[in-house]
């Protein structure tokens, strides 16, 4: 690590610096503030004056059972989203740690062909594919089906997330697998014992990215769930738009209970974001 | 001897598949298989429940020659994408190299600028929206301090919705080319530095000689990807604008949600389809060529 | 490796034609064969259906509906918004008087759900048993009979005496069928106005046109904004009509029910028509004298605005929390209503409710439910709640007190006008989606100057060209 002192001294001063990024800081944190404080106002108040601070800590935005009632069931959404997200990081991890050590250990026929297919299908968004997915879904019977989107989910993020993981396992020793094996392991517990731990860093960087992506995907889920015990947490939000007036006050309080996982999510692994989204892409 | 170095593992081969077969179905059932269908789509004319249509090529003439919206949903595509990454990627460099500079609180900083990261699109979307909108923050401000006459209906005015789109973007994605740069800044050997400054380079200097060209590598990669994650901007566009006024700011994944959705014409909007597919595999060409990839995979051959 | 890769392209996309075309759309190909034979069957089959559920329900010469006593559920998907509170409502009175009824209603956003419902009642697969949805926008559900037929209800239930609204009639109908059951009213392009600004301007309430555009060039005099209104307004019969001859009315104002075959005849019509351009040159000209702001909604009005239009305005006047909402921005600013001058012609909106036929085959029992339901929203409890959340309600049997009582005086006022000036003669001036984006887009730019009125009459002919390629 460079050991820095202020070398900028005499053209820009260490101060005009600081002073940019206080001013990006705040431009980054200002507007989720103000959306936090919006949200203990009542929503003629946010119409009525933008910047005041709310008259009383109104908390009625928050009040979830009242929603529940007139059908925007809040705490229905939250645990459809988490279970949806859950599973389908599950399968979404295994499946692409099988593919991202295949494509890094293993010598096979056509991996180029895979590889290349994989980084093609990185770019396919899920918005072009919509249509043709919601009929095939459909077909299957998944509609309104936690399936229904585990299995997709799973399945658009797997090419990024096994690049990803195969340039970990492109560093990984192989000494050690080798020094197991001759120690009496077999594959299988060479795999157990000793690969697994020691990808549990990457594993976790994985689980962070698909994390957010997941929790926050808004398309798909429109189209999919359509029921309301079924849907998840954007398409729950979007209810309070109505067709001649948004309800901003309890939209913003819905918005903020939405951000909290995956702030709590960032905040406890953003090293591991940080290492993982570098280490992937670049070295390859 | 040495060329049948495949036959050394038929057993090699079959766990190599048998490891990638779960994901590998998964994709062709949800990803593969749709992309077919949408192709065979195209060609029909189907508006969601009666029968499919067979209308040859006429659904790609149509929107080729006689679409109105196609061409500017294009444009604003790349419009956006050109914004949005060299937007993020200048931001980000930026912040990096001041962030490289360890000034104080540098590690709260980092963590501060990737807190829009984590946020939902739809969520940002919404909340750019309500402070750009006529009666919003934005303007209010601007009335505040006495620019009134600024004040303009941001999202009524085509270009100024594209741009407030692209800040949008940099306001949330800047941190990630932010990271990238950082991690390659701090690969950079200190030396370099002490060297140029005892030869007298400014900072400027420092950085157009000696930083941006050894990130070059780094830079060239971001890029691309940048490029590719913008490419499939939907939510900014259909929350904050919905391809208005008159339609001049759709970009490629709105008009074929409004193709699909709200005008029931699946056959054509699937043609859109069909392009976005063929650009991310042209995307995934270049990435591929720039990210070194291919040269690995070649090296393990051999 | 390269043949290889293209070799498995084409294969795949052949297997991918072979299934997609005929596999699973097999029933669908083969409908589509005999399109109209099978819709007529299909129409028929239903009808039979309910024949000889009503055979055995009316042993008397009266006609009932046979109600289970059996618990049943209702699924009902409603537009987002006040739609929905609105039916929310509707369903506790109704499951109040039905206890073994529960009746659930999901609100589906306004544009997946013109896009998700075709295919949710085509595919059969039960989602819902009962939709809000536009009847301009479903009269092809209808003919492909995907709906089923309401016709005799309409007759025996006596809905059509107990609606205001006999416009409804060629818009609920098609082919000879009635699949859609209108609970609101139409809507007649209305005015809202500050009166305090009125006052200041010594202005009366204009009942031409030309009044109006005096009264919106002295307010921009006194440094006020003139009139604003959103981009809906001239897609108003109010003003097409006020400007459209009544042979052409006759043709164009009903467009949106023609068949491919008239529709062919009479495309013309819409680059030669009169109305359409003394509107677009109407719109063109006001811009910039006080008489055309896009960028305002009701909401965004302030002291400034003197008149503001709302075409779908019969939702908003009467819906409380616009009335509330106005005290809130301004306590003291009075707003008062008025139809837009000259407006003799209603124009159908289109809010109606529907039911898949795949209930009548599938929960046969469900139906008399949801039409009783269906005439329920016709008594005055259930008007009221129509009328309160949303606009005014179809229902004949709701007086003006009634309307007062739930919404402001000003609602009781529209219904009276449009009660002396008759329906019979409404028109429709709707059309399919793509259209009415046309609409809205030149109406955006005549008005911003980027467009020339020729080139706008240009862009609706061929939209209307459109239209008639995409007509079944």
């Amino acid at each position: 690590m460079a050991t820095q002192k202020s070398k900028f001294g005499s053209f820009l001063g260490s101060s005009t610096l600081q002073l940019l990024l206080i001013l990006w800081a705040f431009m980054q944190i200002i507007p989720v503030l103000w959306q936090v404080i919006s949200s203990f106002k009542t929503t003629r108040e946010i119409i009525v004056d933008l910047f005041a601070l709310p008259k009383s800590f109104y908390l009625g935005n928050y009040d979830f059972t009242y929603f529940s009632e007139i059908g925007i069931k809040i705490g229905v959404y939250f645990r459809n989203s988490m279970l949806i997200t859950l599973f389908s990081l599950a399968i979404l991890i295994i499946v692409s740690y099988l593919a991202a050590y295949a494509i890094a250990k293993i010598r096979f026929r056509g991996k180029n062909i895979v590889v290349f297919v994989l980084i093609a299908l990185i770019g396919v968004p899920i918005h072009a594919l919509v249509v043709p997915l919601y009929y095939l879904i459909s077909d299957m019977g998944l509609i309104n089906r936690y399936l229904g989107l585990i299995l997709p989910y799973a399945s658009f993020f797997f090419p990024f997330t096994t690049l990803l993981l195969q340039s970990f396992f492109r560093e990984f020793p192989d000494e050690l697998i080798e020094a197991a094996k001759i120690d009496g392991c077999n594959n299988f517990q060479a795999f157990s014992k000793i690969v697994l731990p020691i990808s549990m860093g990457a594993i976790s960087t994985v689980f962070i990215i698909n994390f957010i992506q997941m929790w926050n995907e808004f398309l798909l889920a429109y189209v999919i769930m359509k029921s309301n015990d079924s849907r998840t947490l954007p398409v729950g939000i979007v209810q309070y738009q109505g067709n001649y007036i948004t309800e901003w006050g309890p939209l913003y309080a819905t918005l903020v209970i939405a951000i909290i996982p995956t702030i709590l999510v960032y905040l406890i692994f953003h090293r591991n974001i940080i290492k993982g989204v570098t280490a992937g892409a670049i070295k390859g | 001897m040495r060329k049948r170095f495949r036959s050394n593992g038929n057993s090699e081969n079959l766990v190599g598949w048998l490891m990638l077969a779960p994901g590998l179905i998964l994709v062709t059932i949800f990803m593969i298989y749709p992309s077919f269908q949408s192709i065979a789509l195209s060609f029909f004319k189907w508006n969601g429940f009666t029968a499919w249509r067979f209308n040859g090529v006429e659904n790609y003439i149509e929107m080729f020659t006689r679409d109105r919206f196609f061409y500017q949903s294009f444009i604003n595509t790349v419009i956006f994408q050109l914004g949005a990454t060299f937007g993020t990627v200048f931001v980000g460099f930026v912040l990096a190299a001041i962030i490289d500079l360890k000034v104080k609180l540098w590690r709260s900083y980092r963590i501060i600028f990737f807190l829009p990261y984590v946020l939902a699109q739809f969520a940002v979307a919404t909340l750019w929206g309500t402070i750009f909108s006529p009666t919003g923050l934005a303007n209010e401000i601007l009335a505040r301090i006495g620019l009134e006459s600024l004040q303009v209906a941001w999202f009524g005015i085509p270009w100024v919705a594209k741009v407030v789109m692209i800040f949008v973007a940099i306001w949330q994605y800047s941190s990630f080319p932010m990271i990238f740069f950082l991690a390659g800044m701090q690969n950079i050997d200190e030396e370099i530095y002490e060297a140029a400054e005892i030869d007298g380079a400014t900072k400027l200097q420092r950085i157009t000689r000696i930083t941006i060209p050894l990130l070059k590598n780094v830079g060239s990669i971001i890029i691309i990807l940048q490029l590719i994650l913008s490419f499939k901007v939907f939510t900014y566009v259909f929350i904050m604008t919905e391809g208005k006024p008159a339609n001049q700011t759709h970009v490629l994944g709105t008009l074929l949600f409004r193709y699909a959705f709200e005008f029931q014409q699946f056959g054509y909007s699937s043609v859109l389809s069909i392009l976005m597919i063929i650009m991310a595999l042209i995307f995934g060409y270049v990435y591929l060529k720039t990210s070194g990839y291919s040269e690995i995979i070649r090296k393990k051959k051999v | 490796m390269k043949k290889y890769l293209i070799w498995m392209l084409v294969i795949c996309l052949v297997v991918s034609i072979a299934l997609m075309g005929s596999g699973c759309k097999e029933e669908q190909v083969q409908e589509e064969e005999t399109t109209e034979e099978a819709s007529e069957d299909t129409t028929e089959e239903v009808a039979e259906e309910e024949e000889s559920t009503t055979e055995e329900a009316a042993e008397e010469e009266e006609f009932t509906l046979d109600i289970t006593d059996e618990p049943v559920t209702i699924n009902m998907w409603a537009n987002a918004g006040p739609e929905t509170t609105l039916f929310n409502e509707a369903a506790e009175l109704y499951m109040a008087e039905r206890p073994n009824v529960e009746m659930i209603i999901t609100s589906q956003e306004n544009t997946f759900l013109r896009g998700t419902a075709p295919s949710a009642v085509a595919s059969g697969q039960e989602e819902m048993d009962f939709f809000w949805f536009w009847s301009n926008l479903g009269q092809s559900m209808g003919k492909s009979g995907l709906l089923v037929d309401l016709s005799m209800y309409y007759e025996n239930l006596g809905w059509w005496d107990k609606m205001i609204e006999t416009a409804h009639k060629p818009m609920v109908s098609s082919d000879g069928g009635s699949y859609f059951f209108s609970y609101g009213h139409t809507a007649i392009p209305l005015v809202f106005y500050s009166k305090n600004i009125f006052d200041e301007l010594g202005a009366e309430i204009p009942t031409t046109l030309e009044e109006m555009e005096q009264i919106a060039q002295d307010s921009i005099a006194a440094g006020y904004k003139g009139i604003t209104n959103t981009r809906w307004l001239f897609d108003s019969a109010g003003l097409v009509a006020h400007f459209m001859p009544d042979e052409e009315k006759e043709i164009l104002g009903f467009w949106s029910l023609m068949t491919k075959e008239e529709k062919a005849e009479n495309v013309e019509l819409w680059k030669t028509n009169t109305g359409y351009r003394k509107a677009f040159e109407w719109i063109a000209n006001s811009a910039g004298n006080g008489l055309y702001d896009e960028n305002i909604n009701l909401l965004t009005v302030q002291e400034k605005h003197t008149l503001f239009v709302e075409d779908q305005s019969s939702m908003h006047i009467v819906g409380n929390w616009m009335a509330i909402l106005w005290e809130v921005i301004n306590p003291d600013i009075e707003f008062g209503v008025f139809p837009f001058p000259e407006a003799k012609i209603p124009r159908y909106f289109g809010n109606s409710l529907a039911i898949p036929s795949y209930v009548a085959e599938n929960n046969p029992e469900k139906i008399p439910i949801i039409i009783e339901f269906f005439d329920r929203m016709l008594e005055p409890e259930y008007a009221k709640i129509v009328t309160k959340n949303v606009l005014v309600s179809s229902s004949k049997l709701m007086t003006n007190e009634d309307v007062a009582e739930v919404s402001t005086p000003a609602a009781a006022d529209i219904v009276n006008y449009m009660d002396e000036v008759g329906t019979e003669s409404a028109v429709h001036f709707g059309f399919s989606t793509p259209m009415e984006i046309a609409l809205e887009d030149i109406c955006a730019q005549l008005a911003d100057g980027t467009l020339t009125v020729d080139e706008g009459m240009e862009i609706m002919y061929q939209a209307a060209l459109d239209d008639l390629d995409a007509t079944e």
